[in-house]
């Protein structure tokens, strides 16, 4: 079946490039990066294809290699390495300065993340070298409505371009209740939602991402009535309905899970997958550890999770989760934030060999018996 | 001549010593073997064999062949496309233990092992590790000695049973800022100057004491000598008697030393009876940790030795050094850790100083952090890795007739980063398996 599937993502390639007519890099500028596994938007890898970038920095398309043109390979990729788009830390706090806090209004749509992200942030540089392009920055969950989420490439010093236009940052969480202004109670905070979900503007509610991390505040979040759920945070316990969310086109960013951490959120997690849950990982750069996506991922298909789940929920669905449409998969007219891995990226062992940011190719990993990367810090 | 009353009595107590001699052979006679049946095993050349057989009796593996012959009555394990190797052994863990708050040479690790945390040893036995050396956590400086455990379940529940209490020595010289971290190293140095004056002044006190005998036999015999003479004198001079009494006292005893613990077992150090373990990261940690072992004259195993790039001259002249690495979860933020270098691994083995690998916590993440640091490696595999830390110690290494603890994988465990344990047996028994069905694994 799994083979079946591959065959069809490999064979679905193959026709967007031919109808795109990118099939053949001709033109010029285009670069090849040949013999690689690529990530599929399933989560599947693969093997043997080349991906083509042109010179606006995006991909035009992903190619058998053997039918890459020899003149334009810009690199062959080691045998058993993996290209995958640029992982991504979601609602971290990387490239952010100073505390970007929401609160003081109920429901506050004007808050910025972007206003508090640091193009100068030196963490984005060694985020990027751990194979992290991406950042999504939002402010803490202290209201209702939290402004808006913003996404980021990682790399310190270009000017802060944004990714897509960001999304509402709800919150239905015990961080929400402030004994200085209404809601006080958690019954008061639910009725708040339920009020505003009936009576504001249809075009005013649009499906943001809502916090809700307690088994609780999911129960809650299914009873009040979404006519379109949101992506939703959640941490959750052995109590987390999470049951509920089959079959409806749900997306769970949880995480991050870290070695030695609490193993019922881990659970949940496959549990909601095994529900038919999309997940995404939540970050937490940079006060966790450098390589905490891809340990997350790891912990989590250890506890049962499909290794193909894991991959999407490193690479496409965070992308999805946070509305910017033009990373997270490796496709015609996608940004060519690309990061090539010395193997499949959820085994430990793999190694982040080059990156490319915008098409920017940059060579992380140093050649064997070499000490010139005092790596500060890991 | 026995009465012929007490004839049936005698045959009665015949008969149940004679049953009670058979019992064992009986049990032996009943003791099903589990035939694990199409297993691949991975070879030390990176291959992978033909499906195979497996044959467990009496908690060992006792035949692993493709043509191996299948005793009768046997239970069955269908195993067809799972990868068998031997269970996994973390050098490092503190699995079930918490911090103590006083640390010493004297703390045992088995001492705070919760047989019945069973949800973590769980998780530990889930990722395919069957052995640990517990390593007790605490203050910096003497922490306490390291224990080794098997994870085979016990009959009166829990699981957990103690192979070696006293594996070696932990010395944590790892802990605090650097103004603490130097009181830390003259702490421990102290500790051992003390226990060594302690060794020198039980050598006086042996000195001492057969001076002590030996003046003691000699004034026995003057006193034998002069007893005749003594006699008559007393019966002259009470007074005088008594003064003579006085001086008949003889050498005085030399004090025997207190009783010390701790310094005892730094003697054993000292002895080389018991290894150490010292924890170093940074680099003058590192040279601390040289200093120590070259005054005190013991060798010692290293924990952590992420800047021992730095230093690696002087650990190369370190006889009977060995490296433990793990993987401790550090931030991104800058200044907090000590330098790691992705080149420390080729520049061990240039160096010729052995390496292992260990959690450093819950052991259920061993394979993690042995896939990461073969991925720095290059050249070792991970099963060459898990198995390097084993040494010959009973049902570890590369799985073998004799082995007492298996892991079945769902995928080749040697290139497959995902692959993960679908059975875990211990001692012939399955103590861990991941149902059908469901994704999550039980006892």
């Amino acid at each position: 079946m799994r083979t079946v599937q591959k065959l069809l993502w490999l064979f679905l390639f193959c026709c967007v490039a031919v109808a795109s007519g990118d099939a053949a890099p001709d033109r010029d500028g285009d670069r090849v990066i040949s013999g690689v596994g690529v990530v599929a938007p399933d989560g599947s890898i693969c093997h043997g294809m080349a991906v083509v970038v042109n010179a606006e920095g995006q991909v035009s398309g992903v190619i058998p290699a053997d039918q890459a043109d020899p003149a334009l390979i810009d690199l062959i990729a080691p045998e058993g390495s993996v290209i995958t788009p640029g992982l991504h830390d979601l609602l971290g706090a990387l490239g952010a300065t100073g505390a970007l806090t929401a609160g003081t209004l109920l429901l506050d749509p004007d808050l910025r993340a972007a206003d508090a992200f640091d193009s100068t942030d030196p963490h984005l540089e060694d985020a990027a070298a751990h194979g992290i392009l991406h950042t999504t920055i939002a402010a803490a969950p202290r209201g209702l409505l939290n402004g808006n989420t913003a996404t980021f490439l990682c790399q310190s010093g270009a000017p802060g371009a944004q990714l897509g236009e960001g999304k509402p940052y709800y919150a239905l969480a015990e961080t929400a209740l402030d004994s200085s202004r209404e809601p006080t109670s958690r019954v008061a905070m639910v009725a708040s939602w339920k009020d505003w979900l009936a009576t504001s503007d249809k075009s005013e509610q649009i499906p943001g991402i809502l916090y809700c991390p307690d088994a609780i505040d999911l129960r809650q979040t299914l009873d009040i009535g979404w006519s379109e759920l949101p992506v939703m945070v959640h941490s959750g316990d052995a109590r987390s309905p999470v049951e509920r969310l089959a079959g409806r086109d749900a997306l769970l960013i949880v995480g991050p899970f870290l070695e030695g951490g609490d193993a019922a959120q881990v659970r949940t997690a496959v549990r909601a997958a095994q529900a038919g849950v999309e997940l995404a990982f939540s970050g937490g750069l940079p006060l966790l550890p450098a390589d905490h996506l891809r340990r997350s991922a790891a912990i989590a298909v250890a506890a049962g999770l499909d290794a193909e789940a894991a991959r999407r929920a490193l690479f496409s669905n965070p992308a999805r989760a946070c509305g910017v449409s033009s990373i997270g998969i490796i496709e015609p007219g996608a940004r060519a934030d690309l990061v090539l891995f010395s193997t499949d990226p959820l085994d430990p062992a793999a190694k982040v060999i080059q990156i490319w940011r915008g098409g920017q190719r940059t060579r992380v990993a140093t050649p064997p018996g070499v000490i010139s990367d005092l790596e500060v810090p890991r | 001549m026995i009465p012929i009353r007490f004839t049936p009595a005698l045959f009665l107590v015949a008969m149940i010593l004679t049953l009670s001699a058979s019992i064992p052979t009986q049990a032996q006679l009943f003791d099903r073997a589990t035939v694990l049946e199409g297993v691949l095993l991975p070879r030390r050349d990176g291959g992978v064999s033909d499906p195979v057989t497996i044959v467990i009796r009496r908690g060992r593996v006792t035949e692993m062949s493709a043509d191996a012959d299948v005793p009768l009555l046997s239970k069955k394990i269908d195993a067809k496309g799972l990868y068998a190797t031997a269970g996994l052994l973390d050098p490092s863990s503190n699995l079930t233990l918490g911090s103590v708050s006083n640390g010493n040479a004297v703390h045992s690790a088995w001492d705070g092992f919760d047989r019945y945390d069973s949800e973590s040893i769980r998780a530990a036995i889930a990722s395919g590790v069957t052995r640990i050396q517990l390593q007790p956590s605490g203050p910096a400086g003497i922490v306490g000695r390291v224990s080794s455990i098997s994870l085979s379940p016990l009959e009166r529940g829990g699981h957990g049973v103690l192979e070696e209490e006293h594996v070696a020595l932990c010395i944590d010289l790892d802990q605090g800022p650097s103004l603490a971290r130097i009181r830390t190293f003259d702490k421990v140095r102290n500790a051992f100057l003390a226990a060594k004056r302690r060794r020198e002044g039980g050598d006086d006190y042996s000195t001492d004491l057969e001076e002590y005998l030996e003046a003691l036999a000699e004034a026995a015999k003057e006193k034998a000598k002069e007893g005749d003479e003594k006699k008559e004198k007393e019966k002259d001079d009470d007074e005088s008697k008594k003064d003579e009494k006085k001086d008949d006292d003889g050498p005085s005893k030399p004090a025997r030393p207190g009783r010390d613990p701790a310094a005892d077992v730094l003697l054993q150090v000292l002895e080389q009876q018991l290894p150490v373990r010292i924890i170093a990261r940074r680099s003058e940690d590192i040279l601390n940790a040289i200093e120590l072992a070259n005054e005190f004259q013991f060798p010692f195993q290293l924990q952590g030795a992420d800047e021992a790039y730095m230093v690696l001259d002087l650990l190369a002249e370190v006889e009977g050094l060995s490296v433990l690495l793990d993987m401790p979860q550090r931030p991104l933020i800058r200044g907090t850790a000590p330098r790691s270098s992705s080149q420390l691994i080729p520049l061990l083995e240039k160096s010729e100083i052995p390496w292992t690998v260990g959690s450093g916590g819950l052991s259920s993440s061993l394979w993690r952090a042995v896939r990461t640091i073969s991925g720095q490696s290059g050249t070792a595999s991970p099963l060459s890795i898990v198995n390097s830390g084993a040494g010959g110690r009973r049902g570890s290494g590369w799985l073998r007739r004799g082995s007492a603890d298996l892991v079945l994988w769902e995928g080749n465990p040697a290139t497959d980063g995902a692959a993960r344990p679908n059975r875990v047996i211990i001692d012939g028994t399955v103590v861990w398996q991941r149902p059908a069905g469901t994704k999550e694994g039980s006892f």
